[in-house]
């Protein structure tokens, strides 16, 4: 018996992984542009919080900003020594891109410290309020994206990033019961049934090798985590002339 | 068949340790049509709640100040907890469980002829959060307090300071489980629209696809594109309640109107989100049991696109009198009333795909037809508060009450019932009693009528909306039986819903045994076993034609699955 | 539906009720054709031994007639309702004239109260003239209110009057009626504002010029002493 589904003709194009990220990325924009958009609102209804805004400092938050660029370029590089298989060197972009975030909290903690001592807290005002929550919602996802970067990281120390044998796939050992065979469909032959969808699932639990990487690569992740992670640094650019540079 | 049962475990193939322990079959399952039957339970059980909610309300209502049996005198405190509990439960906690979740969950891989949803563990995951945001709610009647009581649109200032309401547990809570909801429909969305995307059958086009699952999608599109701001916004909510600031409070240089725009530039699309899959359904069964072709595919499909497009821009309606500056009203007084056109036209070709079929009004097309008998007085009514002018007059009374009691019933109840009914056999492999399902239909759709149709004329008398005590109010004297009627109505129509309980249950566990395709319709759902095995389909369906050719002029046969191949194909490869 | 609306008794409620009546007749047509041709076709086409559906897909024009047909209808009867509705909207909410009459309404959980200008006709002087829960006004003269509110949203809703307006913290918001009716009128608080949001009733007295005058020169006197 065999156990498959075909996708359809046109669905090959794009992964489900990265349709998966951009609809994530999707919803985040929304989130991020109804709090940005909530904020220009007021914002031009209050031409005097200008006058907070004063307080930041915009050679901080630059220096922060160039952080940020950073380290969507060493994502890049990370991503561009997928393709050369360059285990060694996606691992060290990888982590420069996880410290340089690091550095970026730590900047804006350093910031956020300064506001404290000077007695500026969220409730101070409602300039105040908006800068908190804004950059605060944003410092989550930066979280959320080094923790992703760093776990790729050590899947790449452990060598994880590709399969044992490349090629074979990984339906291989270990049959799961008699009369079925299960036809992993990434390596289905079939022309018409391109970019096999459900792998997921079908691999998720299959005896063989400890392999947590359904049928495809968890090199590939490291694309998708590389959009979210220029997605955040998107939103950065976004919130700092906003902030900082409307005094 | 309990042949079918067994067969179900030998196919799922991945399970190579013969039988799954209970838990990853019933509890942590990632298998789409389990994850359905979760949703549904919990949106079924939520349904309980918000019933007991509305049965204490008409209870107070009609006998103001008297013991409620079962509870005690409904104070005002208690009222407005109640309304707002029951606002937020029956929208959120039964609306979107049964008909986005569970639905979309059931319906869309079945439909396209996927294995499953293409991130599994993400629709686990999905399912898991909700459960969380339910037991946040659940939570927030037992704090010190109470829940909220703040209106299920929770406007502040009074949403946003403790000082308003004395209630501070019960509003974070509540806005924290919004969030967790928010949260797990957000990663449902994705997985809809992946799956959808990704995993269709071969040869199933956009032009193929069903137009339960198009329909599906479309409540998730609305879904995913209004919410965003609402999360925005829920944020600057809490803060305001927990951390002191002032977004939403004048006093502090905030902007209450702020909240209403962002709460309602979701809450339209939202009225779609539960809106539309009750229409799916209700357009999956019209044909099967007309045995008619759905009129006007094509039409429909642009129809719901164009109205989800005008969806986003026409939230304002519902703030004509906000003290926003009125200008603005004729803009979106024109959007409001251009989003009637698409409607229209879904609502006229599901008419005439009731012309000149041969229609059996079993229990599926019953609630189908009753769905459409009652939405369209939704929305006509609607059409009073859609313009600005006779908005002033009928804003925040029960003219607004039983408009969207209009709506949101028919499309949750009506809809929800008519999808139970129709893929009850699919779902748990056995037939549904007829006879039980029509009394219900009937109990149901009589006294949900007698039930709200009165409250459009205690409305336009002036009654206003979320009153704990009618009594106070001179005007409502006249309509002391009515409220009394309208409350005996709603508590048979409460009762009656028993009949369901006992028709579900009994057929899950003793009822015929369900063949594959019992209704002899077309769509991919119903080539796979009933109920469906781990992987739905033995072989990889392929689909050679649209979901709705029913009773083609030169077939013997009145209708044609869209897998099955081409007659000259057939005998080509025999 | 209609049947109930309170009395009429302010210029403009009388071209509210005309537009809820011309909805109402609209509506109800579409209302009782739809839904008979629901009942007639279920009774017509219901099935029948050896009669077999029509096959139809409503993909061409030439199926799709009728349905056009009526949506043109349906579109061109929105947008009478709207323009008519347009009229009386800007009337009641937009072109505000000036006011023989200038109240102050000052909303707070859990009553009401007016402030009336006094003699020199300024508001925060020490002549205002403060009136709690009962507004006292002239008949046949133009009202002008100004509607705050000391804590959350509440709505000022005068059902005869046919005027609703919500009041929002923290701003001043217009509003204007003039009324044709003497007697005493309901005043409600539409928006849910609290625990006391039930009992957040006033009333509306409309009075002949000289009894609103005679009030008012009592009303002052009492509150000088
Ligand atoms: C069992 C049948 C139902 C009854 C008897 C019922 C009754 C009521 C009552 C008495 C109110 C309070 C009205 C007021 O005081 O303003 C109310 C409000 C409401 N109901 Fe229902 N209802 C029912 C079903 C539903 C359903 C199925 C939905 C939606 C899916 C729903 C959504 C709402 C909403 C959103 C409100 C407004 C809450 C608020 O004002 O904050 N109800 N209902
Ligand atoms: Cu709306
Ligand atoms: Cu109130």
């Amino acid at each position: 018996m065999i156990v498959q589904t075909a996708a359809v003709e046109n669905s090959g194009e794009i992964s489900t992984g990265k349709l998966g990220i951009w609809w994530l990325i999707g919803s985040e924009i929304m989130i991020f542009g109804g709090a940005i958009g909530s904020f220009i609102l007021l914002r031009l209804a209050h031409p005097d919080w200008a006058d907070n805004a004063g307080h930041l400092s915009v050679p901080i938050g630059s220096l922060n900003t160039l952080v940020l660029l950073t380290s969507s370029y060493t994502m890049v590089k990370a991503f561009e020594n997928v393709k050369k298989r360059d285990r060694k060197k996606i691992c060290r972009f990888l982590l420069a891109t996880a410290l340089m975030g690091l550095v970026f909290l730590g900047i804006k903690s350093f910031e956020y410290h300064g506001k404290f001592s000077h007695g500026i807290y969220p409730n101070t005002n409602l300039f105040w309020a908006f800068y908190f929550t804004l950059t605060g919602l944003h410092a989550l996802h930066v979280i959320a994206g080094i923790t992703a970067i760093l776990i790729l990281w050590t899947f790449g120390l452990r060598d994880r990033l590709w399969p044992p044998a490349p090629g074979t796939g990984t339906a291989s050992p270990g049959s799961p019961g008699p009369g079925i065979d299960i036809i992993d469909i990434s390596n289905f032959s079939d022309p018409s049934i391109r970019g096999g969808i459900i792998r997921p699932n079908v691999n998720m639990s299959i005896p063989g090798p400890r392999w947590s990487g359904g049928g495809r690569p968890i090199a590939d992740r490291i694309e998708l985590v590389g959009l979210y992670w220029h997605f955040v640094d998107v939103v950065w650019i976004f919130l700092f002339p906003l902030l900082y540079l409307t005094a | 068949m309990e042949g079918n049962r067994h067969q179900a475990r030998g196919n799922s193939a991945h399970h190579s340790h013969g039988d799954e322990k209970f838990i990853w079959k019933y509890v942590f399952s990632t298998d789409h049509k389990m994850i359905a039957k979760q949703y549904l339970f919990t949106g079924l059980f939520m349904a309980l709640v918000g019933a007991f909610t509305a049965y204490l309300m008409r209870w107070q209502l009609a006998y103001p100040n008297t013991a409620a049996p079962g509870w005690g005198v409904v104070t005002a405190d208690k009222f407005n907890m109640l309304v707002t509990m029951h606002g937020t439960i029956m929208v959120f906690f039964v609306g979107m469980p049964v008909l986005v979740a569970a639905l979309s969950n059931f319906v869309i891989p079945l439909q396209i002829g996927a294995r499953d949803m293409v991130f599994p563990r993400l629709n686990m995951l999905s399912y898991w959060v909700f459960v969380a945001s339910v037991v946040c709610l659940l939570a927030s009647f037992f704090v010190p307090a109470g829940a909220s009581a703040c209106g299920w649109t929770g406007y502040p200032p009074l949403s946003a300071s403790q000082e308003y309401t004395g209630i501070f547990w019960g509003v974070v809570l509540w806005i924290l489980a919004l969030a967790l909801e928010f949260a797990s429909f957000t990663m449902g969305g994705i997985n809809y629209l992946a799956t959808f995307m990704c995993a269709r059958a071969k040869g199933l086009t956009y032009s193929r696809v069903p137009l339960a699952t198009w329909f599906l999608v479309g409540a998730s599109l609305a879904f995913f594109f209004s919410v965003g701001p609402l999360i925005a916004g829920a944020i600057m909510l809490l803060l305001d309640n927990v951390a002191g600031t002032g977004f939403y409070l004048p006093q502090k240089g905030g902007e209450p109107l702020l909240w209403q725009h962002l709460f309602w530039f979701f809450g339209h699309p939202e009225v779609y989100v539960v809106f539309l899959p009750g229409l799916a359904a209700v357009l999956e069964i019209i044909p099967v049991f007309s045995r008619k072709p759905i009129f006007g595919y094509r039409t429909m499909v642009w129809s719901m696109a164009v109205a989800l497009a005008l969806s986003y821009v026409v939230w304002a309606h519902h703030m004509f009198i906000s003290g926003m500056d009125p200008r603005l009203a004729m803009p979106f007084s024109i959007t409001t009333i251009l989003i009637s056109v698409p409607f229209a036209i879904i609502i006229f070709c599901m008419l005439a795909s009731l012309r000149g079929g041969s229609i059996r009004l079993a229990t599926p097309m019953l609630w189908a037809v009753g769905f459409l008998v009652t939405f369209l007085i939704g929305g006509l009514t609607g059409i009073f508060l859609g313009s600005a002018a006779s908005n002033i007059y009928f804003h925040g009374t029960y003219f607004v009450v039983a408009h969207f009691h209009y709506t949101f019933f028919p499309a949750v109840f009506f809809g929800g019932f008519a999808a139970i009914h129709f893929w009850f056999p699919k779902m748990f492999g056995r037939m549904y009693s007829e006879r039980l399902g029509k009394i219900h239909f009937w109990l149901t759709f009589v006294f949900f009528n007698c039930t709200f149709w009165p409250i459009f004329q205690i409305g336009s008398g002036g009654m206003i909306r979320r009153i704990a005590d009618p009594s106070q109010y001179r005007i409502l004297d006249q309509f002391k039986t009515l409220n009394v009627f309208v409350t005996i109505s709603a508590f048979i129509l409460i009762a009656g819903q028993i009949v369901f309980v006992i028709n579900f249950f009994w057929s899950i566990f003793r009822g015929p045994a369900a063949e594959a395709n019992p209704f002899r319709a077309n769509t991919l759902e119903w080539s796979a076993a009933s109920p469906p095995p781990h992987g739905n389909f033995t072989a990889a369906p392929v689909v050679y034609r649209g979901p709705y050719e029913y009773s083609l002029p030169d077939r013997a046969e009145d209708f044609v699955p869209q897998n099955e191949p081409p007659l000259a194909q057939a005998e080509g490869t025999a | 539906m209609l049947k109930n609306l309170p009395q009429s008794v302010s210029t403009f409620s009388g071209d509210i009720d005309g537009i809820l009546y011309f909805i109402y007749a609209i509506v109800g047509f579409f209302f009782v054709a739809t839904e008979g041709y629901i009942v007639y076709s279920l009774v017509r086409y219901r099935r029948k031994d050896g009669v077999k559906a029509r096959y139809e897909t409503g993909e061409t024009w030439r199926e799709m007639r009728w349905i056009i047909g009526i949506v043109i209808v349906v579109t061109v009867l929105d947008f009478v309702i709207d323009s008519k509705g347009a009229g009386v909207w800007a009337k009641v909410k937009e072109n505000f004239p000036e006011g023989d009459v200038r109240i102050k309404v000052v909303a707070q959980q859990f009553s009401w109260t007016f402030v009336y200008p006094g003699a020199d006709g300024q508001f925060d002087t020490r002549d205002d003239l403060t009136v709690p829960r009962v507004l006292h006004v002239p008949i046949h003269s133009k009202i002008r209110l100004i509607l705050t509110s000391k804590d959350v949203i509440h709505s000022f809703f005068l059902p005869e009057v046919r005027l609703k307006q919500d009041i929002l913290p923290g701003r001043q918001i217009n509003a204007w009626f003039e009324a044709t009716r003497t007697g005493t009128f309901n005043l409600f608080c539409s928006e849910l504002c609290g625990l006391g949001h039930t009992k957040m009733l006033g009333s509306l007295e409309v009075q002949e010029p000289a009894d609103y005058e005679r009030w008012l020169a009592e009303t002052t006197k009492e509150q000088l002493e």
